[in-house]
């Protein structure tokens, strides 16, 4: 009688063609999953404070982000799945441990496979995220540089000049043009002057703010432009983390493939128990069916 | 000329994201254009430019006022915004004409070296 793990022979192997192929085969993907970051010109203009978050906010709500976070949930779901196959496995022997070792070298392939799915998209996240941060950077250093222009920066004190001397000169400017015959304020100098002190408050409030204090690294305030390093240098080491995750992940495949192997050699030369009765049965010898023939 | 033609195709739409940043400057230099024409306009009678002229200069000092407090302009090297800064005299002029105690047309006359003594010293003829 032929018996249902027999059967998967052919199976098998395909499974080991398929751990194999999952090794190599980035491209087998369909690149569905999209995230346009904000530009570097808006973020710049946040809080330096928030701009991870803003920046982690925009990427899961992004295509590319859901995309993300389903695939971890499945993996999720199969890591428990395999986890109940493998408790399954020792408590059965013979057919049926065959049969659930099959499953669960199924189930591992299927996991391998989602798994790289996951840090495929995960490498594309960090390439947009390290992009972005390069931007603000760039955007940041840029800024400074322009600030630091000699025409900009004469300019820069010329303005504040004229502005010092206009406000020095307001008062009386402000009484010659009170004492002309048909004077009345303008609308302008009226609503400026009432807006200036809420202007000032808003001014404060916004100064002593907990979104506009500088960011944090390790206890310590700093600037923007070295909270924007400090974002690009975790996101070059999460990188590098993937990098040794994708090392595991092969050690893995090939355990796997080691294993679809060994079952594969097991069901083929039948080094089961169960089927070794009749592989190890004796030879009929002719000297036995002899003494038919004498009687 | 083909080169020229894509250089001017990439300025103009930046000349007109600048114009916007401009306009308070703008809106300041137009009056003082008008102000001066108000003060050299030869149809006009004394009475009626001096009416002009205090409601133009009240005008003029509110629009300096918003030049001056206007933040989109710190930093803009713009050649009439340097040009601006540059001469703060002939820029605002209705707030350094308080500050010399002069009228405002004869602070202009006197930023641009037209006194009363070199008018009279001046001799007719061609240059």
């Amino acid at each position: 009688m032929t018996k249902p793990y027999l059967t998967k022979s052919n199976q098998l192997c395909a499974v080991l063609i398929g751990v194999m192929l999952s090794l190599s085969s980035a491209t087998a993907f369909a690149e569905t999953s999209q995230w346009t970051p904000m530009s570097s010109e808006k973020l710049i203009q946040m809080p330096a404070g928030y701009l991870d978050r803003y920046v982690e906010q925009d990427f899961r709500q992004s295509p590319l982000g859901k995309n993300l976070q389903e695939v971890d949930g499945a993996l999720s779901g199969q890591r428990s799945g395999m986890a109940s196959l493998r408790d399954s496995i020792k408590r059965t022997e013979g057919e049926q441990n065959k049969l659930l070792r099959y499953q669960l070298l199924q189930a591992k392939s299927d996991y391998l496979d989602g798994v790289e799915e996951k840090q495929r998209l995960e490498r594309m996240a960090l390439d947009k995220k390290s992009k972005v941060y390069q931007d603000v950077l760039a955007s940041i250093l840029k800024d400074q540089r322009a600030r630091k222009d000699p025409v900009t920066m004469r300019l820069v004190e010329q303005q504040q000049a004229a502005r010092d001397r206009m406000e020095r000169s307001i008062a009386l400017v402000d009484d010659v043009l009170a004492n002309q015959s048909d004077s009345k304020p303008t609308r302008y100098s009226k609503q400026y002057k009432e807006n200036l002190d809420k202007v000032e408050a808003l001014k404060t409030a916004i100064a002593s703010h907990v979104a506009n204090a500088s960011p944090v690294v390790e206890g310590r305030d700093v600037s923007r432009e070295e909270y924007v390093r400090f974002l690009l240098a975790n996101v070059e080491s999460e990188r590098a983390l993937l990098d040794q995750e994708q090392l595991m992940l092969g050690y893995m495949a090939r355990l796997v493939a080691l294993d679809a192997h060994t079952l594969e050699q097991e069901v083929a030369l039948g080094l089961d128990d169960d089927t070794g009765g009749e592989a190890n049965a004796e030879p009929e010898r002719l000297a036995e069916a002899a003494d038919l023939f004498i009687e | 000329m083909h080169k020229v033609f894509v250089l001017i195709l990439f300025l103009i739409p930046a000349a007109w994201s600048q114009a916007d940043d401009l306009r308070s400057l703008e809106n300041l230099e137009r009056e003082r254009a008008r102000l001066i024409q108000t003060a050299l306009d030869p149809h006009l009678d004394n009475v009626k430019r001096q009416q002009r002229l205090q409601h133009q200069a009240r005008t003029m000092v509110d629009l300096e006022r918003m030049v001056l407090r206007d933040d989109r302009l710190i930093g803009v090297k713009d050649p009439m915004v340097v040009r601006a800064f540059k001469h703060y005299d002939l820029t605002f002029m209705s707030h350094a004409a308080v500050e010399a105690r002069l009228n405002i047309v004869d602070f202009w006359l006197q930023a641009q070296g037209l006194t009363t003594e070199r008018v009279r010293a001046a001799s007719v003829g061609f240059r």
